[in-house]
């Protein structure tokens, strides 16, 4: 399954990058997050709570960064399996600044599942998908606006 | 933590205990052991565990049994009254609606509805009205024609659809299954 | 042969006696079933297509609350006798141990890889959830023509380029093509199906410590073959085994093989010592239940100019899963066996390669190996009547197997035992109005509307079957006619009837030949300790081969009633007759006579007969045939495309089908009624999808598309009727026919109402968007035509040039 899409902060481009590299903002982006442990540079283990339609299940996986090209590009990895099946995707993202308070972030990622979660779940998995994404991106925005505001 | 529900079902009062996730059709197949609801899919689309609450039809897999509180509900076993088969069950029966019958239960509290609504429905109106419950078996033709033979007769007054009879008292509760 | 019927049930439209239990909710299903101290077993299965198993975890699982046990693949292992059989055929490398929880890897998503007994459905479910498996991903194999490539990753280490076995059956048509006139080849796929027997599978199993033998309670359509599969599984002796299959909810092949959860059920309830039940939701029974169908098939035709065909030549790729079913390869061998279908052609070359893919394995479903051969055919002669400028009817009409012609050797494998096919095709085509709707159709696209006609004529091959035509075993059944002391009849059959009615039939035939009425009749199945051995009830053999022992049985009960009656009225056995309920004296008047009911509390109380005639009136025979037995018919169709939204709408459906003698028409209706609506909704709906990773993306009945009352026409049904001699009672089987025939009908319809837009073919299942897309992009939008003349001149190469 390919998602994709963009998202605009209203902040320049140092700042989202930041926000974006920075484990504790990670860790609360990703929903039903419930372990997050370092393992290692950028790698983390983590355990997930997710539903996608009528399948809920704890996901115990991994998440790691990497390609990172400082400003500009980097790599999200994550893998994770549970009772419900398995996901694992890698996502793109892209940042573009569009002057000193606007910056895109564009991001393009593939995901497999497995088991239940893709016989059971794989018609509503795109928007869950899409939702989530959109859900991140809005965490890490209000995380960059509070870390601003208490600037 | 178990919630007690009060209901009716066949013209019975029951009063159980139930988990609060226990979905109607496994409340009526395990605590009341009323087998004839059968379960066909996981996803509410067969319709094999059709009933009727409160003279609607439901699939009785997208209930939980709590939500029945006060609810009176007719299944399958609750339909031949002293004996005597209802016209739609005596409609499949005669039309040979039914092969290896395990969707029956479900598909004729379906048509209990369809013919209340409608009397006399068309072959299409027959087949819209059954759209919700699959059946593997007939390809459906005898099943319209079932139906038909059921608006028929019940329409020459024979059995009425059964209103529940007065309620009763739960005589014998049956140790609920897990 | 049956007697004169003056009771009158047997051809008469006799309500089922199988009914009023089960319209009033009082069947009795496997899973209604809850002896006490039930407990509950759940499958964990395993989200990956191909992986290594590296560990399992089961300790959290097995401290959950409820829990009584957990097993793994190396647990079971050693409880187990044996693997889950598959039976090989052809040039069969060897059978992949088909464990029934999967030890080094898992091979399909869906392979079991640890189970868990509970007290609760819920508990034994939140324990399945806590095993940790850790699992080492493989590459995926699903594309059965890349999977025979060197190179491919393998499913089984020891079986080369994953090919289970070769099969390869008829002559050599080399010189066939070499001289051929006109010639068409195609490659058509037949897609994966999922059976989706209403009744999902379950399996109820009692361990009895007393004797150490169990008693497995199942949706089976065959529990004698599953007793002595089963007996080699866990490792109990046949006669410690007693499997009951009470009313089963439908099969349509799916209840045939023996599979792990049964296996499973047995081994955790000696473990557990309490009764172990399983019940297959219908999410599981996806990917856990058979699959059917799944072939690509290669196919030429060769043919004179004036439209005589000449030689067929196919080779059909089949799709086994991941592991051999019972009957895997046995598909393929019925769809070969029969692919010349009615025609008189000379020549015919067929061969099967049977691919190991990670899938869901494959089995029969309604039809078996018949529906491809038929598919494939009808389509191709569809082809060759386009591109010869005939009508098709008549290019069928050409080629036909004469009536005198029988028994017909098809070349492959074959005799055919009786037929006249233009009589059902002139009966069919009047029916329908051939001419009439042609005329129709011309109308109509001369305002734009796309109406198409389709037809299929077919004979297929079924009542399974004589002895020495099967593959492994004889084929037989059995039945015991017991006269009870009042004169009432008790009748256990082999068969399994779950749907097909023969608690009806069969009774029929014993009230019409000992003329009692039909209430006085009793017939039982399902259950190995109260029957003799029996095959169950697949392949159209119900009544064909049960009933046939069962007219047997009956002779011999007769017989020994006229030994009796020949006591009691002290005449010569040879000069008892029996008509009319009574047994009399050949040609004495007076009218001394000794009724059937009479005769029936003699042979059990009087004492006179002691010395001379042996108590009881009971017989148990078997019957094999000598033959298979060949149904036939033609089936026409008129669709209507929808320009704006790619619907298919069935106008008009006639069949004219060819059963050999009705005992119940009723019945037999009903057989073909639900047979077409599977065949047509494999046309139209149906189709099993695979996502790149070896996912099922069409796993809930929310995906996959089972068709509804809405979407299906009214069937016009009619017959003819050509006995045949190979059964005691002159039937040909019907539980197949309508699923064989109706496919290729509605293709060709469809094709051929998007003539007019140079469509040649439409790669099932003909949804309305791939359907849509031909109409808005052109032909070239249709993958299967289009993309594919290259591959299909590839595989031929070029000895048809």
């Amino acid at each position: 399954m390919e998602i994709s899409g963009d998202y605009t902060f209203k902040a320049p481009v140092e700042k989202v990058w930041a926000i974006l590299m920075n484990s504790e903002a990670l860790k609360n982006s990703l929903p039903g997050c419930e372990k997050f442990e370092e393992i290692g540079p950028d790698s983390y283990d983590m355990t997930m709570k997710v539903g996608v339609g009528p399948i809920k299940g704890t996901y115990t996986g991994r998440i790691s960064m990497a390609d990172k090209d400082e400003l500009k590009h980097y790599k999200l990895l994550v893998s994770g399996q549970g009772s419900a099946g398995f996901l694992n995707g890698e996502g793109l993202f892209d940042l573009t600044s569009k002057g000193p308070e606007e910056t895109v972030v564009n991001y393009k990622g593939r995901a497999n599942v497995g088991g239940t979660l893709a016989g059971l779940g794989a018609r509503m998995l795109a928007p869950v998908a899409k939702k989530m994404g959109n859900d991140f991106f809005k965490s890490m925005d209000k995380q960059l606006q509070a870390e601003t505001e208490s600037v | 933590m178990k919630k007690t529900v009060k209901l009716t079902v066949n013209g019975t009062t029951y009063e159980r205990d139930v988990e609060p996730r226990t979905l109607l059709v496994h409340f009526l197949r395990d605590n009341l052991g009323l087998t004839g609801t059968h379960i066909g899919c996981d996803t509410s689309q067969c319709g094999a565990c059709t009933v009727l609450v409160n003279g609607q039809s439901l699939k009785s897999c997208t209930a939980f049994a709590v939500q029945m509180q006060g609810a009176e509900i007719t299944t399958i076993e609750g339909l031949a009254k002293e004996g005597e088969l209802h016209p739609i069950q005596q409609g499949f029966w005669e039309m040979h609606g039914l092969q290896c019958g395990y969707c029956t239960p479900g598909m004729i509290m379906q048509s209990v509805q369809l013919l209340d609504r409608n009397a006399n429905p068309s072959e299409e109106e027959i087949r819209h009205g059954i759209e919700g419950n699959l059946c593997r078996c007939t390809g459906y033709q005898n099943i319209v024609k079932s139906i038909q033979w059921a608006a028929q007769h019940k329409n020459q007054g024979a059995t009425e659809v059964p209103e529940a009879d007065a309620p009763q008292v739960d005589p014998k509760p049956i140790s609920p299954v897990p | 042969m049956l007697t004169a019927n003056p009771t009158g049930y047997v051809g008469s439209r006799i309500k089922r006696r199988e009914d009023p239990r089960l319209v009033t909710g009082n069947g009795n299903f496997t899973d209604d079933l809850t002896p006490v101290g039930t407990v509950y077993l759940h499958m964990l299965r395993s989200p990956y297509a191909h992986a290594k198993i590296g560990s399992i975890n089961t300790a959290a699982a097995k401290a959950m609350p409820g829990v009584l046990a957990v097993f793994t693949g190396e647990d079971l292992k050693k409880d187990l006798a044996g693997p889950i059989p598959g039976v090989p055929y052809g040039t069969v490398q060897t059978v992949p141990a088909y464990y029934p929880i999967a030890t080094d890897k898992v091979r399909f998503v869906g392979n079991i890889v640890a189970a868990v007994v509970a007290e609760t459905r819920g508990q034994a479910r939140d324990a399945a959830e806590a095993i940790e498996v850790q699992y080492d991903v493989l590459p995926v194999v699903l594309d059965m023509e890349k999977a025979v490539k060197d190179g491919s990753p393998l499913l089984h280490d020891e079986i080369a380029n994953n090919i289970c076995t070769e099969i390869e059956l008829g002559n050599d048509v080399t010189e066939a093509f070499n001289t051929a006139e006109v010639t068409v080849e195609h490659r058509f796929v037949n897609q994966r199906l999922v059976p989706n027997a209403l009744e999902n599978r379950v399996a109820l199993a009692e361990f009895h410590q007393g004797d150490e033998s169990v008693t497995l309670t199942v949706t089976s359509q065959n529990p004698h073959i599953l007793r002595t599969l089963l007996s080699g599984e866990i490792g109990i002796a046949e006669h410690k085994i007693r499997v009951v299959a009470p009313d089963v909810g439908g099969g349509f092949g799916s209840k045939i093989a023996t599979y792990a959860e049964e296996v499973i059920a047995c081994i955790a309830s000696r473990k557990v010592k309490k009764p172990v039940k399983w019940t297959e939701t219908r999410s599981e029974s996806f990917v856990a239940t058979i699959h059917g169908r799944d072939n690509i098939d290669y196919i030429r035709m060769s043919a004179t100019k004036d439209g005589k065909i000449t030689g067929l030549d196919i080779t059909a790729y089949a799709n086994m899963g991941a592991y051999m079913s019972l009957l895997g390869p046995t598909v393929p061998v019925l769809c070969g066996v029969i692919v010349p279908g009615p025609y008189a052609i000379p020549n015919v070359h067929f061969k099967a390669i049977c691919v190991y893919t990670n899938t869901t394995p494959t089995d029969a479903y309604r039809g078996a190996g018949r529906p491809e051969a038929t598919y494939m055919l009808e389509r191709t002669m569809n082809m060759m009547a386009e591109k010869l400028g005939m009508d098709p009817m008549e290019l069928r009409r050409k080629n036909f197997i004469q009536p005198d012609q029988f028994p017909y050797f098809n070349i492959v494998a074959l005799n055919y035992d009786s037929g006249n096919y233009e009589a059902a095709m002139d009966k069919a085509l009047e029916i329908f109005g051939y001419n009439e709707m042609r005329k129709t159709q011309e109308e109509a696209r001369k305002n734009g509307k796309y109406i198409g006609i389709g037809q299929s004529t077919y004979v297929e091959v079924c009542g399974l079957g004589p002895g020495s035509g099967m593959t492994i075993s004889r084929g037989y059944d059995c039945a015991v006619v017991r006269a009870e002391l009042t004169g009432k009849v008790t009748v256990f059959t082999g068969v399994a009837p779950h749907g097909q009615g023969q608690e009806t039939t069969f009774a029929q035939i014993v009230a019409d030949e000992f003329n009692v009425p039909i209430e006085d009749v009793t017939i039982k199945h399902g259950d190995t300790e109260m029957t003799p051995y029996g095959m169950g009830t697949y392949g159209s053999r119900g009544t064909a081969v049960g009933g046939g022992a069962l007219m047997l049985a009956i002779g011999s009960v007769k017989d020994k009633a006229k030994k009796i009656a020949a006591f009691q009225m002290e005449a010569n056995e040879e000069d008892i007759v029996f008509e009319g309920g009574k047994f009399s004296v050949k040609g004495a008047s007076g009218g001394k006579s000794i009724s059937f009911q009479e005769v029936c509390l003699k042979a059990y109380i009087d004492p006179k007969m002691a010395p001379v005639i042996e108590p009881g009136l009971e017989a148990t025979r078997y019957f094999e045939p000598g033959n298979f037995v060949y149904p036939f018919g033609t089936h026409l169709a008129a669709v209507e495309v929808d320009a704006e939204t790619g619907n298919v709408k069935i106008l008009k459906y006639v069949c004219v089908d060819d059963c050999g003698k009705q005992l119940n028409p009723m019945i037999v209706e009903g057989q073909i009624h639900g047979g077409l609506t599977q065949g047509i909704a494999q046309a139209l709906y149906e189709e099993a999808v695979y996502d790149d990773n070896g996912q099922l993306v069409s796993g809930t009945l929310m995906d996959y598309a089972l068709p509804t009352a809405a979407e299906l026409p009214h069937y016009t049904l009619d017959h003819t009727v050509t006995p045949t001699t190979v059964n005691p009672l002159g039937v040909k089987g019907i539980g197949e026919a309508g699923t064989i025939a109706s496919t290729p009908v509605i293709v060709n319809a469809v094709v051929d109402a998007l003539k007019p837009l140079g469509v040649k073919d439409i790669q099932m299942p003909l949804r309305p968007e791939k359907v849509w897309k031909i109409i808005h992009n052109g032909a070239s939008a249709n993958g299967s035509a289009g993309a594919d003349a290259s591959v299909v001149e590839q595989h031929f190469g070029e000895d048809n040039k």
